[in-house]
């Protein structure tokens, strides 16, 4: 009818500007073997994303990176759930009061988070409190896979849980109250009220699912946390480290003076995340629209 | 001077259920019209596609025979009311009236003048300064009326107007809309689905049922001679009677009751007759029954009567020796009888 | 009660470094930081010093002060710029539907996805020829790539809020799309208007890895502030010093807190980004 597409211009434009025409211009530099000591724009083919797919740390670093992401979704997914209801359950002054809390760690640059769940930060706290405190005589060991996979989560979960929270606040401000009012009327408990009203709302709602896929897109380039603990557990110069995300290992190569800067090769490996990125993204708008039909 | 033709008019969201079913109708120039049916029936539909608010599945609107296919809605010189007032919440009550003018950059009224003027009309001067959460919903609603008159349209759109508003501001706003539409001599068309708003402010009504316009005529038309058995029960309170009767040459049969009409047909028919045509007497009448039990409407009652099983209601004034169980005769013209056969369309 | 709980665990590590950026005094027989709280209370001993020693080491080393100007000029003007282009596409995106709408949701929700490292030397090289190295203008252009994503899905569903009557009463009136957006959308949407550019700026204040690329000793941001004195201390140390570290962080987070607390009534309903009308 009438629709204003002048108004998309200047979006459009800027989508090209800033989004299609680097990566287009990055995808056919890593076609080549561009690196600081040899800045020629030769193209070789595919060569460099040949032999990304049979490096073995690169591989490594996306099997942690998938790990790490999955995890830590889930894991804002869960907490931020569960922050929403203690919100909404709770008397209305204090849900000012704790809303504003919790929403605290967004603001937090990821890089504090690091530090701030860092083993000798919080863990000394901990493990004083564990072993002495309590006289439980047991402490947290820090350099367990177990225990540094977990906090990485932790980390990211903290910053981002409140986000989650957020989305579910709202998702749950639009559920009608006759549904509980019915629910109570029926005698249920408020694990069954929980089941099968509030979480199915949740899970259903588009809003979840833009959140989701956009944490997801922002979860693959995951940087500061696991770089800090790669120093943590002193493998900071070791590439495809068991705490390296792509996005580590990525920078690793880049500022390490072992290699010789191969930047084709890192553009190549950042564009495979990309791909890597969107393909999971779509996989999960589909999946989830099979959910909802 | 606007007439509108609707014709062939369809509209369906998907494809597969049709809101809007090839709808023919015209409207006459200066007309009010009233799209008359019960939730669903596609009445917002048809009238949003006179707006050009929707676009046709297939079919066509006209103005003044110029097809408005291309045309958007703020080009069809249309002014439309909404069910839930759409005022602009950021905007006074000056501005949302002056909105129309100020909007499409008319220079040649004086926006301040007109609101004035209107908001006089409407009886909301004081109220120019307000924004409309400070508002009623009886103001509010006169504030949508503003806004829609000022800029003159060519045709008036009313979706349900009334209908947030309660039973006592209805019969006041109905009021002021028919003064309103005296004055203006503006081609209107007004969806309801209360009838007594039909009834009252309409030339002509058209009722429509799961997205067909089944009948269109004047109130009395639809009232006396409806077309379709639905529509006798669904205007008039309380509704037509439907009773089932079994045809004869020259019989209507009700269980072992029976009534003389001629008539040349056969078979199981329904009878249609309206509570006020009945009246009641102890002795002597077409057919009898027993009292169930009695409504009490204010000025007048309704007494249900049963009769042959069959449930009819009567519309009566005075029932000062009649009791629940009382058996009594009921007598009616037979003239008032509306014959509807087994689909419930009317006839002869 | 799990509330309370749950506060505590947000608030527990901040004070920990809030509180050794103040270093605290530690007792002598634990090595960690913020135990003193504890073991102060099962011990009985040590004493709480409290220094601003820090907080000034870190003004002064860091020269926060220009940290925090470049850091607020470079949001701002980057937010600023995706909110004058996303605004209007955030208005036609949510009103109306055209071939090709699909396509630009994608693309904007796949902007975000693009990481630093995949178009990095493209504009290092373009911002070399065309001199916007470390420069503000550069700097602002870069963040589009998250911010315009931000405020153009947020607001996308901030406009998609308001209620369909009001446009269409707007249209029939004779407003154009722009009128209506001017004196309408945008009005009714100015919460969600900011809760977005918050959310936007918030995420470009603590961006690193474009700052750390991109800018150099002119336009050097707060989050290269923090990360630099978390490498100074690990290559001169190979350990962490973290009172300086503490420091240096509160003072970065601090006007981020202050901006995130101040919308958060807003950031709830625009961060639902339009999805579900």
């Amino acid at each position: 009818m009438k629709i204003p597409y002048v108004f998309l211009i200047p979006s459009l434009f800027i989508i090209f500007l800033v989004g299609i025409g680097p990566v287009l211009q990055s995808f056919l530099l890593s076609l080549s073997e561009f690196s600081l000591f040899n800045p020629s724009m030769r193209p070789v083919g595919f060569h460099n994303y040949i032999a990304l797919l049979t490096d073995s740390i690169f591989w490594r670093a996306i099997q942690v990176t998938l790990f790490l992401v999955i995890g830590s979704v889930l894991l804002e997914l869960a907490a931020g759930i569960f922050l929403a209801l203690l919100v909404t359950n709770s008397g209305s002054r204090s849900k000012r009061v704790f809303s504003s809390i919790f929403i605290i760690p967004i603001a937090i640059a990821p890089i504090v988070t690091g530090i701030l769940w860092s083993p000798n930060s919080v863990f000394d706290d901990l493990n004083t409190l564990l072993y002495y405190g309590l006289s439980l005589g047991v402490y947290v060991d820090t350099s367990l896979p177990v225990v540094y996979y977990s906090l990485i989560m932790i980390s990211d979960a903290y910053i981002w849980a409140p986000l989650f929270m957020l989305v579910t606040v709202a998702i749950i401000s639009t559920i009608p109250k006759e549904l509980y009012e019915a629910a109570d009327v029926m005698g249920s408990s408020s694990w069954t009220k929980f089941k099968k009203i509030t979480f199915p709302a949740i899970i259903t709602s588009p809003i979840i699912v833009v959140t989701l896929l956009l944490r997801i897109a922002d979860a693959f380039r995951m940087f500061e946390v696991p770089y800090a603990w790669s120093f943590w557990l002193g493998q900071d110069s070791v590439l495809g480290a068991p705490v390296d995300t792509v996005s580590v290992l990525m920078w690793k190569m880049f500022s390490s003076t072992l290699y010789d800067f191969p930047i084709a090769q890192i553009t190549a490996m950042a564009i495979v995340l990309l791909i890597i990125t969107l393909v999971t993204c779509s996989l999960v708008l589909k999946r989830y629209s099979n959910i909802l039909e | 001077m606007t007439s509108i033709r609707l014709k062939l008019l369809s509209k369906s969201f998907n494809n597969k259920i049709f809101a809007v079913s090839d709808v023919n109708l015209e409207i006459n120039d200066k007309e009010f019209l009233v799209i008359l049916g019960p939730s669903g029936s596609g009445k917002s539909s048809l009238l949003r596609l006179i707006a050009g608010l929707e676009e046709p599945t297939s079919g066509d609107v006209f103005f003044n025979s110029k097809n408005m296919k291309e045309v958007p809605p703020r080009n069809r010189d249309v002014s439309m009311v909404f069910q839930n007032f759409a005022l602009f919440p950021n905007m006074t009550v000056f501005d949302n009236i002056a909105f129309p003018l100020v909007a499409s950059e008319n220079n040649k009224l004086d926006v301040n003048n007109e609101v004035k003027r209107i908001s006089s009309l409407l009886k909301i001067e004081d109220l120019l300064e307000r924004k409309p959460s400070e508002l009623s919903g009886g103001e509010q609603q006169r504030v949508a009326l503003g806004r829609a008159i000022i800029k003159q349209p060519k045709v008036f759109l009313m979706d349900e107007p009334l209908s947030n508003l309660d039973a006592a501001l209805r019969a006041e706003l109905r009021t002021e809309i028919k003064k309103l539409r005296d004055k203006l001599q503006v081609t209107t068309v007004y969806v309801t689905h209360d009838q007594t708003e039909a009834m009252t402010m309409a030339d002509r009504i058209a009722i429509i049922k799961d997205g067909k316009v089944i009948q269109v005529g004047t109130p009395e038309e639809i009232y006396n001679n409806p077309t379709h058995s639905w529509i006798g029960s669904f205007i008039g309170s309380p509704p037509m009677n439907l009773i089932k009767v079994q045809a004869d040459s020259n019989l209507l049969n009700i269980g072992s009751q029976k009534i003389d009409f001629n008539n040349s047909l056969s078979g199981s028919i329904v009878m249609g007759l309206r509570p006020e045509n009945i009246t009641v007497a102890k002795q002597g009448g077409k057919l009898h029954g027993t009292i169930l039990f009695f409504e009490y409407l204010g000025d007048s009652k309704i007494i249900t009567v049963n009769i042959e099983d069959e449930l009819i209601k009567i519309k009566v004034f005075d029932t000062a020796d009649l009791s629940i169980g009382d058996k009594i005769f009921i007598d009616f013209n037979v003239g008032d009888i509306r014959l509807f056969n087994a689909n419930g369309n009317s006839m002869k | 009660m799990l509330l309370v709980a749950a506060a505590l665990w947000v608030l527990w590590p901040l004070s920990i470094m809030v509180e050794e950026g103040f270093r605290v005094d530690i007792g002598p027989l634990f090595s960690g930081r913020g135990a003193s709280f504890i073991g102060e209370f099962f011990q009985g001993q040590g004493g709480i010093r409290f220094s601003t020693i820090e907080y000034v080491k870190a003004l002064r080393v860091e020269a926060y002060p220009r940290l925090l100007v470049n850091s607020v000029i470079i949001a701002g003007s980057s937010v600023l710029v995706a909110a004058l282009a996303g605004v209007p596409a955030a208005f036609t995106l949510a009103l109306y539907n055209f071939r090709g709408k699909a396509w630009i949701t994608y693309s904007l929700l796949a902007l975000r996805t693009i990481s630093p490292f995949a178009v990095l030397l493209p504009f290092f090289i373009i911002y070399g020829r065309l001199g916007l190295f470390d420069t503000y203008r550069g700097m602002a252009i870069v963040y589009l790539i998250i911010n315009l994503p931000v405020l153009t899905l947020m607001m996308r569903g901030f406009f998609k809020d308001i209620p369909k009557e009001i446009y269409e009463a707007a249209f029939i009136s004779g407003a154009s799309n722009s009128y209506v957006l001017r004196k309408i959308a945008l009005p009714l949407a100015l919460p969600g208007l900011a809760a977005a550019a918050v959310f936007a700026f918030v995420g470009t204040w603590n961006e690193f890895f474009y700052a750390l690329f991109l800018t150099g000793t002119v336009t050097k941001t707060v989050s290269r502030g923090v990360w630099s004195g978390f490498s100074e201390s690990i290559e001169s140390f190979k350990i962490l010093e973290f009172d300086e570290l503490n420091a240096g962080g509160t003072l970065a987070i601090i006007p981020a807190i202050i901006l995130a607390l101040a919308v958060q009534k807003y950031l709830a309903r625009g961060l639902t980004l339009g999805a579900a009308k």
